[in-house]
């Protein structure tokens, strides 16, 4: 019974490291628990490692002499690299953690890869099963491995250009190819090495299989440019996972199959789900169309267009510390401005600045402020959606009255030139004694104050018929025609 | 008796089907903030290799298998011990720093709650 322990201690321990990573990597898929998230797959890890020291009780005879050792030198290796790699991942600056997950990736990977060639080399996978499962693990691990470095070393810039050649990719399936023929050798040879090329002894044939693992792993990434390398890293990301799973199968392990496949489906659809972020499609990054794509035909238009999930710009905009909301002509098609002011209200509630980069209204309302291809008043945020809804406004001053360009030509103040505003229409002077009054400076005139008082209006009927468009407001109504006496109502009726 | 655990041919496919779907469906609709901290998540999960580093280590008996067992190890402890390091530092950056409640990703939010608290009090 006592022998049973640690095999049952290990089997425990490797269930709850399973089941907390799962729970773990459930909880950092939202922002809200993610912090929690990596804590509890951590203690999985803990639990996983500590247990792993079980195995000690269940050493196979031929190891038995070299326990101590072998003891003592994982505790060493836990230590020196763990320690190492903590140091790292504390100290590095927050701006290189990509590289960071590369080549820690590249580790896991590397780690793969080692497991699988102990298997290898020791021949202690048997079978053509377990053989064929560890060569493709020790395939994907190497590639990984090579891969990782290769990703790390462009994005913490010593490797600056992508190396490209012609016929590279024809090349690197070359290499492939090889590396699967070598493989399927292996495997369908004998114990003794029987059925190989006598070339090489069975560990010299290992041994160029791994070599044409690391090569095809360099050579995949080479080629693919810098800004490529987060989905680069994102796919080398699930190979791990897949070759820590296919090693888990050799080494009849659940916790690391579970493991390992969890990471290989969820990255996998994590790099499909990043390169859809960033418009490039995975088959692109990998065979590195990048340098091809951009020959749009003339007249094309180009650009292209990110569609987003409501979740995912919420959540942009709740973690964002200042919105510009742009409302759009549809908005106000679709009377949604009462779920925008609840929507802001909530947004304000969580401490995050909105302002409305607000459409046309008042008397500086120019093009360049309106909604999209609208005229004055197809959107009015400051009218109350079905009768009820107060208008949002944090502030006085919108975003459009802080900008750089103000009092520029062609902007939102410019073309208002007070002076010109009772001009007589035939260029003939106009009054003098109201442009002597026009507040022009900034800081005089308050928010929506006129920067010329309006005139003093001792009749309702006209003396000047055509001088009426200029009089009130803002010039929108029809000019009559002149040498009529029109009647104008000095006060807007409705 | 023996509760040696044997995986093969179909309940292996079987663990590896489940897992794979269990991590599809897992990350399934994460929003794209997350994408980086998930995949240096991921990044760590994958540091259980450690564990099978450690039994090839522990069951070497050449020198040749005790030297490829101690990269291993010491490859996986480093995928572990950096993975947790940088997603730990990665994930801190949504801590919220108001007392329960709020999940706010800035300190300035906690600050325009408590003026709020004030004002009702």
């Amino acid at each position: 019974m006592l022998d049973l322990l640690p095999q049952l201690g290990i089997a425990a321990a490797d269930l709850a490291a399973a089941f907390l990573f799962l729970y773990g990597l459930h909880r950092m898929s939202s922002p809200v628990t993610a912090p929690s998230g990596i804590f509890v797959a951590g203690i999985g890890m803990a639990v996983a490692v500590l247990a792993s020291f079980l195995y000690a009780f269940d050493v196979g005879s031929a190891a038995r002499p070299d326990l101590i050792v072998n003891i003592a030198l994982a505790l060493v290796a836990l230590a020196l690299g763990g320690g190492v790699a903590w140091w790292s991942g504390r100290t590095v600056a927050m701006t290189a953690m990509p590289q960071m997950v590369a080549i820690y990736n590249g580790m896991g990977g590397g780690a793969a890869g080692a497991i699988a060639a102990v298997e290898l080399y020791g021949d202690k996978a048997q079978g053509m099963t377990a053989l064929g499962v560890t060569l493709l693990g020790a395939l994907i691990g190497a590639v990984s491995l090579s891969g990782s470095l290769i990703a790390w070393a462009k994005l913490d810039g010593v490797i600056n250009k992508p190396v490209r050649v012609k016929g590279q990719q024809v090349f690197n399936g070359l290499v492939l190819l090889a590396t699967i023929v070598v493989g399927g050798s292996i495997v369908g040879a004998g114990q003794d090495g029987s059925g190989l090329l006598a070339l090489l002894t069975k560990p010299g044939w290992i041994t160029v299989f791994f070599g044409c693992a690391l090569a095809l792993g360099i050579l995949m990434t080479l080629p693919i440019g810098g800004a490529d390398m987060p989905v680069v890293i994102s796919i080398f990301n699930a190979f791990t996972g897949l070759a820590v799973g296919l090693e888990g199968f050799v080494l009849q392990n659940p916790a690391l199959m579970i493991a390992g496949m969890v990471v290989g489906a969820a990255g996998m659809l994590l790099t499909l789900l990043m390169a859809k972020a960033m418009n490039r499609s995975v088959s692109n990054v990998i065979f590195t169309n990048f340098g091809d794509a951009p020959k749009h035909k003339q007249g094309a238009i180009k650009g292209s267009l990110k569609p987003m999930a409501p979740g995912d710009a919420g959540i942009a905009m709740r973690y964002a510390a200042s919105v510009i909301i742009v409302p759009g002509y549809g908005l106000a098609v679709a009377q949604a401005q009462g779920k925008l002011f609840e929507f802001v209200k909530l947004l304000q509630a969580g401490g995050v600045s909105v302002k409305f980069a607000a459409p046309g209204r008042g008397a500086h309302a120019r093009p360049d402020g309106r909604a999209a291809g609208r005229s004055r008043g197809a959107l009015r945020p400051d009218l109350p959606a079905r009768g009820h809804q107060r208008p949002v406004r944090q502030h006085r001053h919108r975003a459009r009255d802080r900008r750089q360009r103000r009092g520029q030509p062609g902007r939102a103040h410019g073309q208002v030139l007070a002076d010109l505003r009772h001009a007589h229409p035939q260029r003939r002077p106009g009054q003098e004694g109201l442009r002597r009054q026009a507040r022009r400076r900034q800081g005089v005139r308050r928010h929506r104050q006129r920067a010329v008082l309006r005139r003093q209006l001792q009749h309702g009927l006209r003396r000047c018929p055509g001088r009426a468009d200029l009089d009130d407001r803002s010039g929108a109504r029809p000019r009559p025609a002149r040498g009529r006496v029109t009647f104008t109502p000095t006060r807007r009726l409705s | 008796m023996t509760f040696q655990i044997a995986i093969s041919g179909f309940v292996a496919l079987y663990i590896f089907m489940l897992a794979g779907f269990a991590g599809w469906v897992i990350i399934g609709h994460v929003p794209a903030i997350l994408h980086t901290p998930l995949m240096s998540g991921s990044n760590f999960v994958h540091g259980i290799v450690v564990v099978g580093g450690i039994y090839a280590l522990l069951n070497a008996s050449t020198l040749q298998e005790q030297v490829i067992g101690f990269v291993a190890v010491l490859l996986g402890a480093g995928n572990a011990a950096g993975g947790y390091a940088v997603t730990d530092r990665m994930l801190a950056m949504f801590k919220t720093s108001a007392p329960a409640g709020s999940h706010a990703a800035h300190g300035k939010s906690a600050k325009v709650k408590s003026i709020h608290a004030k004002k009702k009090g």
